[in-house]
């Protein structure tokens, strides 16, 4: 009886056992490795929810998220661990080093998969998003969020100076003559205030050369167009407030500001800035009294309202181990369902153009002014030098506010500088 | 061969002793050290591959980029005010701290906070005290009738604003200076003072000598350290303005990183370390003739 | 009376000499004090903003007395990362590497310094040389080296090689051990004693102000290090202290107030560490006579 008892048992336990195992087998799902260098809130754990979103959504994959702390430049992560074979299945990637990453071998072609799956990314992406991510004719990133530019100002500024705060400058000499109104001396040389300081803030070379009407790069000849005679022209305008205020005096006045941790347009010492939407959010947190509007970047008339956008994209690095599942979890994230958690849990900006009219998902109504700018937003050129021409064009500029070259020099010196590095990856 | 048997007993335990060094020279410093000579001649993403160009990348570095040129110049430039500049003060600090005075302990650690605080911080307030229009530096010097110069946002000016911030981190190598002062024997200075020798003096022939050994680790430990600046410039100028702080190893990363040529970036830090290594060889050999060592087996 | 003269000669002497160290010493108050402040400045506003409400924190111009005290940033900052977790990753690396350090840096500067044999100078030419090649170049190379030997995603790239000696360190040794009289270890060795007791028994006990040094300056580098860790580690339960910290930084704007709080936590230990470990310096060898 006792020993009856005991064989029904084992013969249950073997069962129950030999059940749970293959259960186990057909629910073991496959690790999927996900890198992000999204440390702060509230990126971070809305990239969480995308993740467990996902993990609920199937039972084949099982991602993981690590948060990988460091600037976005800072590759130095990524190239070791994929030169050692031991990086992530997906990394969110800066989208506009994509070309950068995809010629250094770092990067997965995503075409056969995109293929396989009989998907056209090129329908469902805003074009500027898409053509970030394509180099050469392959796609080697699924494009995530964005962001786009625009002018802040200060109301009160305004009014205090007898301006029309709702009717904020449209054209460059309408902003050229505002800035010199806003302005407020000490004495000749030293500023109690400054209308702009075009070069604070977004207000790079990007920024103005498109204002003027220039373009960077011609894409179908594969040429450097950066002395083109507009961005010259906008460089010329820089150079012309620099003489005017006297550059030691601006620089030395921006200096204060020179870390990230005092904001001038909050402290009132400039009246107006460029800068992206998330100065939104902080904005909220660290001038909470400020009252601000946001207007179009001035531009020379006959151009347009223009902007330009950045933001990230999911990519799968060399080596990974992963890939299929690495690719479905990059689609997902990437695609309505990621990019709607985090539009609304963020209000970084959409890249799908299904979301493009959502205005119901942003927190602030003041996003709505960003979201209406991605139809007609620019993107750096995408090109495998990149970063290099970011920095020639930065010292460019600087050589020319600081009148050390003319602006039809310093940009020649950047295309006889860049286009042999780029025509060597063609 | 022709040693006798102290020598080589002498030559056993010599190696015996440096073992823990040459293993970890053979295990992790001879693989990357002879991987990057190899990659300097060739084209190199730094996960491919690309070419092989000979000395290629050497040639065009020193005939054709303006901005290894540029480098070179800026890290020169700091390393000929940095390494002396340095060196004075942390000495200095040193001696100020080597004082027989109570609260002693207190003044140590002010000094030595520059090191522990992150950098960030520190480049915070650095920004503010050398701003040019409400920076404590300019305000004192205002004070005496000097119009104080757009330090870091001044292209003549910004390299200089980089030494003047390094002495903030003199209280490491004061630290050295502090410890190798207190192994001068106090007797030598009690002879010396009953003989009636001035501070000077004190100093000139006790001192000095007596320390020399610490002071040539650290001209050659300060010489290297300027030779590869990078942090300050990294992370409170990104090179500006125009490209002034701009010096050798972030120009050299950046390649390595940022622009995808590690090969080239390769070559600039073998030419870099051969800079070093004659620099370095000079230093020692001049050194015998200051370097005073007690236990100098002759 | 003809003794008297010499005698009352040497006593102005010595007041005259106490009138001059009592100079120096206000003097010297007076810069200490001077430098101090300078010194201070930086953590001074590193605590000021760790105690700032957000808006506070860009008010211009600065704050430096904030009011009401924003305690509860520590809390929060304290939450936003596994803190301890990190802190006893730092600690282990920290105190693992001190060890190695300590070892394998003296063995090798004492090879240096006080063994007489053939090829040691250009030994240490080359150990100088190791640290003249920048590291962006031999990252990759050494990380895939790593890679090889399973040791990514573990502590073992952080701890092992400072237990095969790092150059400044074997150099500072090696400086140090030169100026230590050649006499003491001769005289020993003439006894009989093994190379191993002269280093333990005579080189090291002398040596304990500049062991000092070497282990402070060992225990911030570890604890201050971002590359290797972020670099080595890819797990982020593994973490250190200087990679939590860099939690508070979103992508395009920081924390600050968070970020100086939870520095502030990491640097106070440190600095009330060092307060009491450069006492060693003061009760080094010089005081006992037994150098020189």
């Amino acid at each position: 009886m006792r020993n009856h008892f005991r064989g029904k048992f084992l013969v249950v336990l073997v069962t129950a056992a030999m059940l749970v195992s293959l259960a186990g087998a057909v629910l073991a799902k496959e690790q999927v490795t996900f890198w992000t260098n999204h440390s702060g809130e509230p990126d971070r754990s809305t990239l969480e929810s995308i993740v467990t979103k996902f993990n609920e959504s199937q039972d084949k994959y099982e991602v993981e998220m690590t948060v990988v702390p460091g600037s976005e430049t800072d590759v130095a992560k990524l190239m070791t661990a994929v030169a050692a074979g031991t990086g992530p299945d997906v990394y969110l990637i800066d989208r506009f080093t994509t070309a950068q990453r995809a010629v250094a071998g770092a990067l997965t072609d995503l075409t056969p998969f995109i293929e396989r799956a009989g998907w056209k990314p090129q329908d469902e992406y805003l074009p500027f998003a898409i053509t970030e991510s394509t180099w050469a004719g392959k796609v080697y990133s699924l494009p995530f969020d964005t962001d786009t530019r625009a002018l802040y100002y200060r109301k009160p500024d305004f009014t205090e100076v007898g301006l029309d705060p709702e009717a904020p400058p449209a054209t460059i000499d309408e902003l050229t003559q505002v800035m010199d109104k806003l302005t407020k001396r000490i004495t000749e040389r030293r500023f109690d205030r400054l209308g702009l300081i075009p070069w604070m803030g977004q207000g790079w070379h990007y920024t103005w050369g498109w204002a003027f009407g220039g373009e960077f790069y011609d894409v179908a000849n594969q040429q450097l167009t950066v002395n083109d005679p507009a961005i010259v022209e906008s460089f010329a305008w820089q150079a012309d407030v620099a003489d005017k205020y006297g550059i030691a005096a601006i620089q030395g006045f921006a200096s204060a500001f020179g870390s990230e941790a005092q904001d001038p347009f909050i402290a009132g010492k400039v009246s107006m800035i460029i800068d992206g939407d998330w100065k939104i959010a902080g904005l909220k947190i660290f001038g909470p009294e400020l009252d601000y509007g946001i207007t179009n970047i001035p531009t020379k008339p006959g151009v347009g309202p223009v902007t330009w956008a950045g933001g990230w994209a999911m990519a799968l690095p060399r080596g990974a181990k992963n890939p299929d599942g690495g690719f479905e979890f990059a689609r997902f994230a990437a695609g309505p369902v990621g990019q709607e958690i985090y539009t609304r849990e963020t209000s970084h900006l959409p890249t799908i153009k299904a979301l493009v009219d959502r205005t119901d998902l942003l927190a602030d109504p003041r996003h709505e002014f960003f979201l209406a700018g991605l139809p007609f937003a620019k993107s750096r050129p995408a090109v495998p030098v990149g970063a290099l021409l970011w920095d020639e064009l930065t010292a460019a500029r600087d050589y020319v506010i600081n009148g050390d070259k003319t602006p039809q020099q310093a940009l020649d010196d950047v295309i006889d500088r860049v286009q042999s590095e780029l025509d060597k990856n063609l | 061969m022709g040693m006798t048997r102290q020598e080589k007993r002498a030559l056993v335990m010599g190696l015996a002793f440096a073992a823990p060094w040459i293993i970890g020279f053979v295990l992790f410093v001879a693989y990357p050290v002879a991987a990057s000579l190899y990659y300097s001649f060739t084209e190199f993403t730094g996960l491919d591959i690309t070419g092989f160009v000979g000395f290629g990348n050497y040639i065009e570095m020193l005939t054709r980029d303006e901005l290894f040129h540029k480098s070179l110049y800026n890290t020169l430039y700091y390393l000929s005010l940095a390494v002396p500049l340095g060196f004075i003060v942390a000495l200095c600090l040193a001696m100020l701290l080597n004082l027989k005075i109570r609260e002693v302990s207190i003044y140590r650690t002010c000094v030595y906070i520059p090191n522990i605080i992150p950098a960030f911080a520190a480049s915070f307030v650095w920004l503010w005290l050398l701003n040019p229009e409400y920076g404590l530096v300019n305000l004192v010097l205002e004070q005496v009738g000097i119009w104080g110069p757009g330090w870091v946002s001044d292209p003549r000016w910004s390299k200089f604003s980089i030494v003047l911030m390094a002495q903030w981190g003199a209280g490491g190598s004061a630290m050295i200076f502090l410890a190798s002062l207190q192994d001068v024997p106090r007797s030598l200075y009690e002879v010396a003072e009953l003989d009636g020798a001035s501070a000077w003096r004190k100093f000139r022939y006790i001192t000095l000598p007596m320390i020399s050994p610490v002071i040539l680790f650290h001209v050659i430990m300060a010489l290297f350290g300027a030779f590869q600046v990078f942090t300050p410039a990294y992370i409170m100028t990104a090179g500006g303005p125009a490209n002034s702080t701009l010096f050798y190893v972030l120009y050299l990363y950046r390649n390595a990183f940022n622009y995808g040529k590690m090969g080239y970036a390769s070559a600039m830090a073998w030419l870099l370390f051969i800079l070093a290594l004659v620099t370095t060889l000079i230093v020692m050999k001049t050194s015998a003739r200051f370097v005073y060592y007690q236990g100098e087996e002759r | 009376m003809a003794q008297t003269a010499p005698e009352a000669r040497r006593r102005a002497r010595v007041r005259s000499m106490r009138r001059k160290e009592i100079r120096t010493q206000i003097l010297g108050r007076v810069v200490l004090i001077a430098m101090s402040v300078i010194f201070l400045v930086p953590i001074a506003w590193m605590i000021s903003t760790s105690f700032k409400e957000a808006h506070q924190v860009m008010a211009y111009p600065p704050i430096w007395i904030p009011w009401p005290f924003a305690w509860e940033n520590y809390e929060t900052a304290v939450k936003a990362i596994p803190f301890l977790l990190y802190l006893r990753n730092t600690l282990i690396i920290c105190a693992s590497t001190i060890i190695g350090t300590l070892i394998s840096s003296t063995l090798v500067g004492y090879s240096l310094a006080k063994i007489p044999w053939r090829g040691r100078n250009a030994l240490l030419i080359l150990i100088l040389s190791t640290m003249m090649l920048p590291f962006p170049v031999t990252m990759i190379p050494l990380f895939v080296t790593f890679g090889k030997l399973g040791w990514i995603n573990t502590f073992k790239p952080l701890i092992i090689p400072a237990f095969l000696g790092s150059p400044f360190y074997i150099f500072l040794l090696r400086q140090f051990f030169m100026t230590i009289p050649g006499e003491l270890s001769d005289a020993a060795r003439i006894d009989g004693a093994s190379e191993l007791g002269i280093f333990g028994r005579i080189i090291l006990p002398l040596s304990r102000p500049v062991l000092a040094v070497i282990a402070l300056f060992q225990f911030l580098g570890a604890w201050n290090d971002f590359l290797g860790p972020l670099i080595y580690l890819h797990s982020d339960k593994k973490y250190t202290l200087a990679i939590g910290l860099q939690m508070y930084r979103t992508t395009n704007y920081v924390q600050w107030e968070l970020l100086m709080a939870a520095s502030t936590l990491v640097v106070l230990p440190i600095l009330i560490l060092f307060f009491f470990a450069q006492r060693t310096f003061i009760e080094g060898i010089a005081i006992t006579g037994i150098k020189g």
